[in-house]
């Protein structure tokens, strides 16, 4: 796996994004289409971003691996834990399955779409969206628009999307993982 | 300034001067929408020509000041999104909440 380090300042986002996709399109040259590009790049700015919200002035890392053309990228700090908090559940580490219904939790969401949080295990939360069809969009439907969209936009991006909290060290690791295709 | 407007026939453009749209100007970003929006625009179209890439928390700030423009009887309408920025609105569904137009020429003509 190869590592970037985040220095956690905004100017560092763009930047890096563009060093890590110059990697990732040397390592996985005839598998990253334009489309494939859009979602790495969305993925990789997302987890900076989030990186930036959450981590001051301490550094994150940045993980690359590519296996079998699946392409995982990982944000690992020793942050605080991840913080959700809804109308049903606040979440503290490590999670106890008998406080979600069917291990689930959702999220945030509006009129279009849930993102919602799957119970892997006591440490691990996998990152899942509910999307709705909606054909006709009113003024309800705007007013009652989500408006935090980072971890939704990495999970639709993703073929698969997870945190992982190591209590004993104090790690936390988000990984998104793209199933890239043979041209 | 982030936005520096011009009146087009009934429209205020407003061109974003950024090139990365992220959250150390959305709060900025959001403020002046915001102010064009109180000022008594009613159609006001921001543009995205100069702008590389946009952040979630640019996108929310999108979507508050479109929320009290909807109050206001008022709307917003998006012009020069880049290919990345077009796919993204399409990722969160926010094609189908404004009214996306190549450049201000389409958005004055409704095209």
């Amino acid at each position: 796996m190869k590592k970037f380090v985040f220095n956690n300042e905004t100017e560092g986002i763009y930047p890096l994004t563009v060093q890590i996709i110059s990697y990732i399109q040397n390592i996985a040259k005839d598998i990253v289409d334009d489309h494939a590009g859009f979602r790495i790049k969305t993925i990789l700015i997302e987890l900076l971003t989030n990186s930036l919200k959450h981590m001051g002035n301490d550094v994150t890392r940045i993980g690359v691996d590519l296996k079998n053309n699946k392409l995982y990228i990982s944000k690992q700090d020793k942050g605080k834990p991840l913080q959700i908090n809804t109308r049903q559940v606040s979440l503290s580490w490590p999670l106890t399955h008998s406080k979600f219904s069917q291990n689930e939790i959702a999220i945030y969401g509006d009129d279009f779409g849930t993102l919602k949080g799957r119970v892997k295990n006591s440490n691990q939360l996998e990152f899942f969206t509910e999307d709705f069809d909606v054909r006709y969009v009113n003024k309800d439907t705007i007013m009652g628009l989500n408006e935090h969209y980072g971890l939704m936009i990495i999970a639709r991006a993703s073929d698969a999307f997870n945190y992982k909290h190591k209590p004993d060290t104090g790690v936390n690791t988000f990984t998104s993982v793209i199933e890239l295709k043979q041209q | 300034m982030i936005l520096q407007t011009h009146l087009l026939n009934n429209a205020l453009i407003a061109d974003i001067q950024l090139k990365e749209a992220n959250l150390s100007n959305s709060e900025q970003f959001k403020g002046e929408l915001i102010s064009l929006i109180n000022n008594g625009n009613k159609f006001v179209v921001v543009n995205f020509e100069q702008v590389t890439y946009v952040d979630s928390s640019f996108l929310g700030a999108l979507v508050s000041a479109l929320k009290l423009a909807m109050n206001n009887s008022a709307d917003i309408a998006v012009v020069g999104l880049n290919s990345d920025i077009r796919s993204l609105f399409q990722l969160v569904r926010l094609d189908k909440v404004f009214r996306i137009y190549t450049n201000t020429q389409e958005a004055l003509t409704g095209a």
